[in-house]
């Protein structure tokens, strides 16, 4: 082999290298996916959580939402879309506590996907098997509690599947509304359980 | 032809990697302690514990290097290492327990991200000064881990 020969094959070496090194370091290899699922996956796996058992997926505009639960907590992890075609870890991952001594387990958190929404995620888990329907109360979150009538409520309803996980989900951005009751209603439509936050 | 394209990738590939390379290089030449607590390490009036243990948490590294006990609180040093990039580890869920059956639950602390993982230093309140023996104690959803730290008082 002459010493061109060499030269070239040594070169052509440093640029593969290169390309190897470029790839392997790039978040688009160990952080983006071209799957939801995955990036859900990963956040759990990286949050030291799960894996949970995936009983629902929800889309909602750019995030997708896993309802899910794993051992003694449930969870609503969001995983977000990024560059139009992957996923990344969104917020809402790892589990809150069912409280088995409730007829039903919530939490709820907020968090802003892009500039027009800051998404506002109510989710929970109905251990009372009388409930079949479960509805949300919601207000103008400038209004105090004296100060708004019955006709401002707003009422949002999730009728419960087997799984028996929920999720109601409202844009801040469009409509900044705090949640002030929740209820559980059984399949006469007769209230079972009832919270309310003034 | 061929020499054009190779070269171009070359060059093309060093310019990506550029911060890179920078972050590798002063990486190499940058300390990993903080000066605040290598000056508190090398004051003498801190009395180190080194732990020295490894424990694997998932598919993670957490390596536990020391304890620096102060006159008015409790450092505790590790490393992560991570096996892929995520969520950043949980300090919070470590805690202290001495033999006297206090519990010291995490007060505060900082990180440095590295290319690896990331260094943290968790702070805790004083331990008693004739302690004998320690427990690290690590407890998150199901994932729970405790490391017993014996503490030789004649290396005072």
């Amino acid at each position: 082999m002459n010493t061109q020969k060499i030269k070239t094959l040594t070169e052509w070496g440093a640029a593969i290298l290169l390309i190897v090194w470029i790839y392997f370091q790039s978040p688009y290899f160990n952080y983006y996916h071209l799957s939801p699922l995955e990036a859900h996956q990963q956040s759990e796996r990286t949050f030291y959580y799960g894996p949970s058992e995936v009983v629902e997926e929800v889309e909602i505009g750019d995030a997708r939402i896993y309802l899910g639960t794993y051992k003694n907590w449930f969870s609503a992890n969001m995983v977000l879309k990024h560059k139009g075609i992957f996923w990344a870890p969104g917020s809402g991952v790892g589990g809150h506590e069912i409280n088995k001594s409730k007829d039903l387990s919530y939490s709820w958190s907020g968090s802003s996907i892009d500039k027009d929404t800051m998404l506002m995620r109510f989710y929970g888990i109905v251990t009372n098997p009388e409930i079949v329907d479960v509805e949300l109360d919601l207000v103008e979150a400038t209004l105090n509690s004296d100060s708004y009538q019955k006709d401002q409520i707003n009422t949002l309803s999730f009728h419960l599947k087997n799984h028996r996980m929920f999720l109601f989900h409202w844009n801040m951005q469009e409509n900044n509304y705090r949640q002030v009751a929740i209820r559980g209603l059984d399949e006469n439509g007769e209230v079972v359980y009832e919270e309310e936050w003034p | 032809m061929g020499k054009i394209i190779r070269r171009t990738l070359i060059i093309v590939c060093l310019f990506i990697l550029i911060p890179d390379i920078i972050y590798m290089v002063t990486e190499a030449f940058s300390r990993d302690l903080p000066r605040e607590i290598r000056e508190k390490m090398n004051s003498g009036e801190t009395f180190i514990i080194d732990v020295d243990e490894e424990v694997k948490l998932d598919q993670d590294i957490i390596e536990f290097e020391q304890i620096l006990m102060l006159e008015d609180e409790t450092l505790l040093l590790f490393e992560v290492h991570n096996n892929e990039p995520g969520w950043s580890f949980p300090a919070t869920a470590l805690s202290i327990k001495d033999d006297k059956g206090n519990n010291y639950t995490y007060r505060s602390g900082s990180s440095s991200g590295k290319k690896w993982g990331s260094i943290h230093f968790s702070n805790y309140d004083a331990l008693p000064n004739d302690v004998q023996n320690l427990v690290i104690d690590f407890s998150w959803f199901d994932r729970s881990f405790r490391i017993e730290v014996p503490v030789d008082q004649e290396d005072r």
